[in-house]
């Protein structure tokens, strides 16, 4: 084909003035509303991408704010435990007469009052002899 | 010049009008381009939808206002080459979807124009598919070999070696048509 592709003028042409009158007198033409439909779907594909930049946005927004929440979030404070010496321990005990109204409760507020004494007793242990009073005297 | 480009510029914004416009121009050859390689028209109405969606989806890949109507066309070829094997599967014939005319008279004369449609597209599809485009985009849409030559990325001799086979081939098998509707 190649080589014949080259032969070919435009005489070679005029023998299908018939077929080729034939084929333009069958052109299809259409008379549907595909147009419409064509027009309609674009616009809505517009809207899809309107739709996905929403969720985007939303999406956006919410990684946003999850962020600012993690970065802002204050731990909530850690109950320590505490040590307490036997003797301050005996000494709370011994101080309930009426053990049948003994709870949790009272006993560690007896204990975190006798620690604040403590703590006291021994700076002023500290400051007045120098050295610990819990180290010197459990 | 600077009307075209605004034009083109609420196209590809997919404002209404301007596209309203462009679809009315364009589609139906575009449709009956894909409609005479794949002859279902379901099919040619789902290319031409993806050819349009391709356009308007790559602004960048459009360069010449001028040649609007070939880029299109040169879309749709694309597609077709990756399509048509799927769309042409199908056995849908796309006259049996046609609106029949309620007048007698209009009807009749539907038939013999769908009957006669028919037989050209079921004529194109002798064709191998290089050949039936230029024999659509030539005869159908009126374009010259150089542009079809553009359009398919072929060269111009090549284009005109695949219309001289392709009508002599076509003339051929009418006359047999003929003949055999003679002898019966």
């Amino acid at each position: 084909m190649g080589e014949i592709k080259n032969f070919i003028s435009e005489k070679d042409f005029e023998q299908f003035s018939e077929i080729e009158n034939f084929l333009k007198n069958s052109r299809p033409e259409f008379n549907d509303s595909f147009e419409k439909e064509l027009l309609l779907n674009f616009k809505s594909k517009k809207s899809d991408c309107s739709f996905y930049t929403k969720t985007a946005v939303a999406l956006g927004i919410t990684i946003v704010f999850t962020l600012f929440s993690i970065l802002n979030y204050n731990k909530p404070e850690k109950i320590e435990n505490f040590r307490v010496s036997e003797r301050a321990l005996n000494e709370v005990i011994s101080s309930f007469n009426d053990s049948e109204n003994v709870n949790v409760d009272l006993i560690l507020q007896k204990i975190e009052g006798e620690m604040k004494n403590e703590n006291l007793s021994n700076d002023y242990f500290n400051e007045t002899f120098g050295g610990d009073y819990e180290e010197s005297y459990s | 010049m600077e009307d075209i480009s605004k034009w083109l510029k609420e196209i590809f914004e997919r404002k209404e009008e301007p596209l309203s416009e462009l679809i009315n121009k364009y589609s139906p050859s575009i449709r009956r381009f894909i409609l005479g390689i794949v002859k279902n028209d379901e099919d040619a109405k789902e290319l031409t939808q993806e050819t349009f969606l391709r356009f308007l989806n790559h602004p960048q890949n459009f360069k010449e206002v001028d040649e609007m109507r070939n880029y299109l066309f040169q879309i749709a070829h694309n597609l077709s080459l990756t399509k048509v094997t799927k769309a042409s599967s199908r056995r849908e014939e796309f006259y049996d979807e046609l609106p029949e005319k309620g007048v007698d008279e209009n009807l009749s004369k539907s038939i013999i124009k769908k009957e006669e449609r028919e037989f050209v597209l079921n004529l194109l599809q002798i064709l191998p598919p290089q050949q039936r485009k230029v024999v659509i985009l030539k005869i159908w849409e009126d374009l010259t070999f150089k542009e079809i030559a553009k359009i398919m990325s072929l060269s111009e001799g090549s284009v005109k070696a695949h219309y001289f086979f392709a009508m002599k081939k076509l003339r051929e098998e009418v006359f047999k048509k003929e003949e055999e509707n003679g002898r019966n």
